[in-house]
């Protein structure tokens, strides 16, 4: 399972790597996404805690043969048999986006980014907090609603490279907002 | 007809080159250390096919350059801008503990054959630092990198399923302050960085030494100045780097040791018209005691002054004559006396045929405690057909001794080591030859397709690494080294960029000197524009074998050391990539990559830390005033 994640994450870089295809302006728009996210499919974690829901934000602006993405995803894990703790998941993703019917747009790449555990420190002053490194996959589905407004699903496949790799798939629904990037800060990104 | 041309060429290249030669460098531009997963600029040298890398803890590195040295040596110069700058301890040099960063760095030429360089002549390798030169008017640049391993234990911290924590490649700090006018420049810079030994394979045995926290670190400044006048040239180097409060943990001849180092470097240059050449260097390194130590070594304090100095005598048939005095003063609180050791060097470099097809020979004589030592090379590199070069070089060294002035401390203050752990070494090698060649060619295979193939052929005969375990042997140590370096580097109109490098070894290999035979470099990048590269690196190296107990019963004597469990290292397969994106005028540089991607348990030292899949993030900036 492990080396197979490994050859699709690869796979996918080669592809994203030649996809300069079909290159498109960078920076030219941004589109705001936020909305829920949930895992619904982990490992070994449920045995120690219980999943409480998550929510999503994040940023995507055309660039050069695809889209670049920042966003961050926290998801809140109850106690359990260990304390509760927050996951923040930062991540940067490069996707590659096909037009479909005309309107809607599939997309399809590749995360990295870092997880950080952030452990009910209120409570236990002398813990401390944790942080990781995560690769992905992510894909999702792009409906328009006028000029602006934007719908959006995901799902997305993250390991996080802990000593007991976690896998976690998530689903998310995201309402987003696309604005033309100002030209300040387009400069400033080319 | 143009075929047999060809052939005769080629014959007549190969029969002058066994009067003649030159090549065989290594050249590490700034783009190469951006466009990899490189944390800092002493990772980048495992991509080059021409070095060897071993370490136990990826923060200090021993180096062997185009086979030139043996395994455990760490002996080759370190030259940046024309200045000698040894930051050294028990002769281990320390290349993570200079006061330089990445990006100060123009180039790193690594050259992998005996030359003659700066006043120097080196037979066992140099690492030569070019810094950039900076733009007009004042200027302020920084960097901030960090670095983020695999392996924590993450949620499961407080469960029973918790892990050691796992931080090793810690942050990487540059600042750097620069004035820039139309003949020279002024920079001070500044560094810190950390790194962290929490690793079980050599956790115990950091815990057997001493108590301190398991890490290294380093705090530096550096201060240059170089003027560029219309017939005088100068230029000063002046750094200060230290490690305290944390330590390094160091392998010397078979031992490890927490050590706490202090380094000073002063250092001049100058030329006249580029016909008389003068160098000054000033090297104070300082060895401490851990403040918890268990075991360590002896406290001592090490000045070396180096003044080289050489004249061009004719500058249509130049000849270039060289004198160097090296003096090297040992502190030892211990004992009443300072120890104190100096040589005299003599080179002579005649450049023949200058115009058409230049070929340099070169000798070399040493004057050291009663002994001579003498060598001589000759290269040439020369257009034979078209688009290519032959490239060749011989080189002969009799007792060209390393001078490496802590073999002589090993004998004079450094008792301790020897009393408890039974080491020493002679003066120098009883006997020490070394005969050199090799040939290579290189030019445009096809309209994008540049090529360069090299044959190398080596042969040392030594007797120093039977004295390190073995006082009374007399017995030789041999090496003959034979070797094929083939690289191909292929650039498309549309970004794409890449470059495969191949070394084999044929060679007798002795049980000491077992770097992988295969070594395989292939880097991708592509350049969506000058503002974004994509970059996809892999390294790959065979298996490494010792067997330090063969090696005992070999020569009749039972194996002390602790590394008697030396096994081996598998083949190892590393992957990497990133990307850098420059933003805001090229004033803004973000570099994000992935080191190890498969996660293969990736070791430089059967005994040494694990390299986990990481990923780095950095932020460079650069302002330029007026």
């Amino acid at each position: 399972m492990k080396r197979r994640s490994y050859i699709v994450l690869l796979m996918l870089l080669s592809i994203t790597v030649q996809g300069q295809i079909a290159r498109t302006a960078p920076f030219s728009t941004i589109e705001w996404f936020a909305g829920q996210s949930l895992t619904i499919k982990q490992n070994e974690l449920n045995d120690y805690y219980r999943y409480a829901g998550g929510f999503s934000m994040n940023a995507r602006t055309p660039f050069y043969f695809g889209s670049a993405e920042l966003g961050i995803n926290v998801h809140s894990y109850s106690e359990y048999k260990s304390i509760e703790f927050y996951q923040v998941h930062c991540y940067l993703a490069f996707l590659k986006e096909i037009t479909v019917f005309k309107k809607p747009s599939v997309d399809l790449g590749v995360t990295i980014g870092n997880s950080f555990f952030q452990f009910d420190t209120e409570e236990n002053k002398a813990l401390q907090n944790e942080s990781e490194l995560t690769l992905g996959i992510s894909g999702g589905f792009k409906i328009p609603m006028g000029y602006h407004w934007l719908f959006r699903a995901t799902i997305s496949h993250v390991i996080v490279f802990t000593y007991h790799q976690i896998e976690t798939t998530n689903l998310g629904f995201q309402i987003g907002y696309k604005i033309r990037t100002p030209d300040w800060l387009k400069n400033f990104l080319k | 007809m143009k075929l047999v041309k060809i052939y005769l060429a080629i014959i007549f290249a190969l029969y002058r080159s066994i009067l003649f030669g030159n090549g065989f460098n290594d050249t590490i531009h700034s783009y190469d250390l951006l466009n990899s997963a490189n944390f800092r600029y002493a990772d980048f040298l495992q991509y080059s096919t021409i070095v060897d890398v071993s370490s136990t803890d990826f923060y200090h590195w021993k180096i062997g350059i185009n086979d030139l040295t043996n395994y455990s040596e760490n002996r080759w110069e370190l030259i940046i801008d024309n200045h000698l700058v040894k930051p050294q301890v028990y002769g281990e040099r320390l290349l993570n503990q200079l006061a330089l960063s990445n990006m100060s760095i123009d180039s790193v030429e690594i050259i992998g054959f005996p030359q003659f360089i700066d006043g120097i002549y080196s037979d066992k390798g140099v690492i030569r630092i070019h810094t950039r030169k900076p733009s007009q008017g004042f200027n302020i640049a920084g960097s901030v990198l960090i670095a983020n391993e695999s392996g924590d234990p993450g949620p499961y911290k407080y469960t029973d399923r918790s892990s050691p924590n796992v931080d090793k490649i810690g942050h990487d700090n540059t600042g750097i302050v620069e004035y820039a006018y139309p003949s020279g420049f002024l920079r001070l810079s500044l560094f810190h960085q950390q790194h962290t030994f929490t690793d079980p394979a050599v956790i115990c045995r950091i815990k057997s030494k001493t108590n301190d926290w398991p890490g290294a670190n380093k705090a530096a400044a550096a201060f240059d100045f170089r003027h560029q006048g219309k017939c005088w040239s100068h230029s000063v180097l002046s750094s200060i780097s230290s490690n305290k409060p944390y330590f390094l943990f160091i392998d010397i001849a078979g031992q490890e040791f927490p050590m706490q180092t202090d380094f000073f470097q002063w250092s001049y240059s100058g030329n006249r018209l580029n016909t008389i050449h003068w160098y000054l260097d000033y090297n104070h390194n300082r060895l401490r005691q851990c403040k918890n130590a268990i075991q360590s070594l002896k406290p001592y304090i090490q000045h070396n002054i180096d003044f080289r100095t050489d004249i061009l005598a004719d500058r249509d048939r130049p000849v270039r004559i060289g004198y160097r005095f090296v003096k090297n003063i040992f502190e030892d609180n211990s004992v009443d006396e300072n120890k104190s050791i100096f040589y005299h060097q003599m080179n002579v470099e005649l450049t023949v045929n200058r115009s058409n097809n230049p070929y340099k020979l070169h000798s070399s004589f040493t004057y050291f405690h009663d002994k001579v030592a003498g060598s001589l090379s000759m290269g040439n590199a020369g257009r034979i057909w078209k688009k290519y070069e032959l490239y060749h070089y011989l080189s002969i060294s009799q007792r060209q001794l390393s001078l490496s002035p802590y073999y002589q401390f090993w004998t004079g203050p450094g008792k301790p080591i020897v009393e408890e752990y039974r080491i020493t070494f002679s003066d120098y090698p009883e006997r020490y030859s070394l005969y050199s060649g090799g040939i290579g060619i290189k030019g445009h295979l096809l309209k994008m397709v540049w090529a360069d193939v090299s044959i190398m052929v080596r042969y040392r005969h030594e007797n120093w690494w039977r004295n390190i375990f073995q006082e009374e042997s007399n017995r030789p140590f041999r090496a003959t080294y034979s070797g094929l370096q083939i690289t191909f580097n292929h650039r498309t109109n549309n970004g794409f960029n890449q470059k495969i490098s191949l070394r084999i070894k044929f060679k007798e290999n002795h049980v000491l000197d077992q770097y992988s035979a295969v070594k395989a470099v292939y880097r991708l990048s592509y350049q969506a524009d000058r503002n974004f590269i994509l970059f996809l690196n892999s390294v790959y190296q065979n298996d490494e074998t010792w067997d330090l107990d063969e090696y005992f019963s070999e020569i009749g004597e039972n194996n002390q050391n602790q590394y008697s469990d030396w096994v081996s290292l598998n083949e190892r397969i590393w992957f990497e990539a990133g990307f850098n994106k420059w933003c805001w005028d090229r004033r803004l540089l973000v570099r994000v990559a992935v080191q190890n991607i498969s996660n293969q348990q990736y070791q430089y030292h059967s005994l040494g830390m694990n390299r986990e899949m990481s990923m780095i993030a950095g932020l460079y900036f650069w302002l330029k005033g007026s």
